[in-house]
């Protein structure tokens, strides 16, 4: 039988019953990240996801473990470099790169050419408040 | 010839009857395949890993291997014409693969069940089961593993984790097939396929012991199997007996008494040494370095909870000393009780070897071994001999580490740190050069990977 050890020492007055229910704050992480294992945080460098939400400077939660489905973003190895698109069919049932700002053109993929989808996007964080984004860019 | 009857005797119906298999998964070229994934434009190149200091080669993608890179060749003896075969050289990035490896076996982990991490790159699963639901299995373990972390891994079933380990070999080298292999499948495709594993490669065997057979016309892994185990019990220690044994099918490997499985923990020992990237003449820089090994151990002994009976350390001067004084020095301290105390270990440590360091040699390496480690939990000593326990000192350097990554606090010497990259070790101008080093990608904020959007 386990026996309570006493957390503090317990004097006249009323003790702390909230002492009993305390295991910790809950996590962020363990919430957001739901495959710890096959997710990763990258960067995200450059413009061409601003219409969803995705900027400059922006982390974005990576799950590999997802299989890509047609309007998922994703990161592609596109000729060896990372890139974060979203994953579309085009009218004639072609996989498309899209980018989410109408400067960029979309990305054609043909089975030649070197692409890998790497990982499927699952969110991004965007700092608003820029006092307290010291730490995140260290 | 006996061979035959052992052979059949393990196969009958095991494809659809379940009996007791053992799994070997290891990772495919696993340093550079950890390089591939925070690198996708390396995903077709040849890939060299290169040793502490960049000196030496230490792991090969299929690609190198294919154009005839050996390993262990020094870096500096192939550089140009690797180079203009597009080889890439990469500094070894054990943090990366540390992280990389720790999240494929817990993926693995969680497929079969009785996982035994054999090493950083390979585990073996004590599994019961017939042969085609195993290799089902086993298949989407696979699957999970490459589409999760990008890492290829080949997988082998046989009756013995010895068996194992030949097939998952024999199947990546000579079929040249890099999946999921049985000892059914392999038999089906070679009944004699044993006959062609030379017996050095034989897991347990290995290059010391390989002459000695030889010369006794032991050649194949075939020749061992039908040898008479007692007789080379008698000759050569009873783990040759049981490797024999697990050639006939019989399972003799006991994983519980070896450092145990899920987390890595060492049993015996925790060792950490390293090569200085240029020699060092002066004590002071000397004890540094030994400080920052043993807090590097200690980090080690403190994530496993153990507590350790006594240090050694030993330096040397190198192989390629140029200088005409040579010195390997080597001492032992025995702590008065097992302890977990970084003031004690790291006061220990320097007196360790401090009385024999020969005054103008130029010592290439240094390290230290933390030895006798018993379990923390498992300690209980008499009232009068209390264990050294620590006093809140590791937590509160562990915490600082958490908080503002390792090297910035430390004891003594063992602290200090520059700015830099390359540093990153300490700082120190003895630590390591790595010249083409990775990101961290997993382990260290501000080397995570960049998308372009």
């Amino acid at each position: 039988m386990a026996v309570p050890i006493a957390l503090e020492a317990v004097h006249a007055g009323f003790p702390s019953v909230a002492q009993d229910y305390f295991s910790g704050d809950f996590s962020f992480d363990t919430n957001v990240i739901t495959h710890p294992d096959t997710s990763f945080i990258v960067r995200v460098s450059g413009t061409s996801m601003t219409n969803a939400g995705i900027f400059d400077g922006d982390l974005a939660i990576v799950d590999r473990s997802l299989t890509p489905q047609d309007g998922d973003i994703v990161i592609a190895a596109l000729d060896g470099e990372l890139t974060v698109k979203r994953l579309i069919s085009n009218t004639s049932g072609q996989p498309v790169l899209h980018a989410e700002n109408s400067q960029f053109p979309d990305i054609q993929l043909y089975f030649d050419e070197s692409v890998t989808i790497w990982g499927v996007v699952i969110g991004n964080y965007h700092p608003q408040c820029e006092r307290a984004t010291i730490r995140m860019n260290a | 010839m006996t061979s035959l009857t052992y052979d059949t005797s393990n196969v009958k119906d095991s494809a659809n009857s379940p009996q007791r298999q053992f799994i070997l998964a290891d990772a495919d070229s696993f340093f550079a395949s950890c390089e591939r994934v925070v690198n996708p434009k390396l995903y077709r190149t040849p890939i060299v890993v290169l040793s502490n200091n960049d000196g030496c080669v230490v792991a090969r993608s299929a690609e190198a291997k294919k154009l005839g890179i050996p390993e262990g060749i020094p870096w500096f003896k192939i550089r140009e014409e690797a180079t203009r075969n597009g080889v890439v050289a990469c500094s070894s990035n054990y943090e990366l693969y540390a992280s990389l490896s720790a999240r494929m076996m817990h993926i693995m982990d969680s497929h079969f069940p009785h996982q035994h991490i054999y090493s950083i790159d390979e585990c073996f699963f004590d599994v019961t089961g017939n042969t085609s639901e195993l290799i089902d299995r086993s298949r989407r373990m696979r699957e999970a593993v490459w589409q999760g972390l990008g890492l290829p891994i080949s997988i082998g079933i046989a009756p013995t984790p010895t068996l194992a380990k030949i097939v998952s070999h024999w199947s990546k080298h000579y079929l040249g097939i890099r999946n999921v292999i049985s000892w059914e499948d392999a038999m089906q495709r070679d009944p004699h396929f044993l006959k062609h594993i030379p017996v050095e490669d034989v897991w347990g065997i290995g290059r010391r012991l390989a002459p000695q057979l030889m010369s006794m016309n032991i050649l194949t892994a075939a020749d061992l199997r039908d040898s008479d185990s007692v007789m080379m019990r008698k000759k050569f220690g009873v783990l040759i007996q049981q490797t024999i044994l697990e050639l006939r099918g019989i399972a003799c490997t006991d994983f519980s008494k070896s450092d145990s499985a899920l987390d890595g923990k060492r049993t015996t020992q925790i060792m950490c040494s390293r090569m200085f990237s240029s020699p060092i003449r002066d004590p002071r820089d000397l004890h540094q370095a030994v400080s920052v090994y043993t807090q590097k151990a200690l980090h080690r002994l403190n994530m496993q909870s153990s507590l350790c009976s006594s240090i050694s350390v030993f330096c040397s001067t190198g192989r390629y000393n140029t200088s005409d004084i040579s010195s390997h020095i080597r001492g032992t301290k025995l702590f008065p009780e097992p302890t977990n105390d970084p003031l004690i270990i790291t006061k220990y440590a320097f007196e360790a070897i401090q009385d024999q360091i020969v005054p103008g040699a130029a010592y290439a390496r240094a390290g230290v071994i933390l030895q006798g480690l018993i379990d923390k939990d498992a300690y209980h000593p008499l009232d009068v001999f209390e264990a050294q326990l620590d006093n809140g000192i590791s937590q509160a350097l562990e915490a600082a580490r958490q908080r503002f990554g390792s090297y910035r606090v430390g004891l003594g010497y063992g602290g200090i740190r520059a700015k830099g990259r390359l540093n990153q070790d300490t700082g120190a101008h003895w630590s390591m050069k790595r010249s083409h080093l990775s990101p961290r990608a997993t382990t260290v904020w501000s080397e995570m990977l960049t998308v372009k959007a």
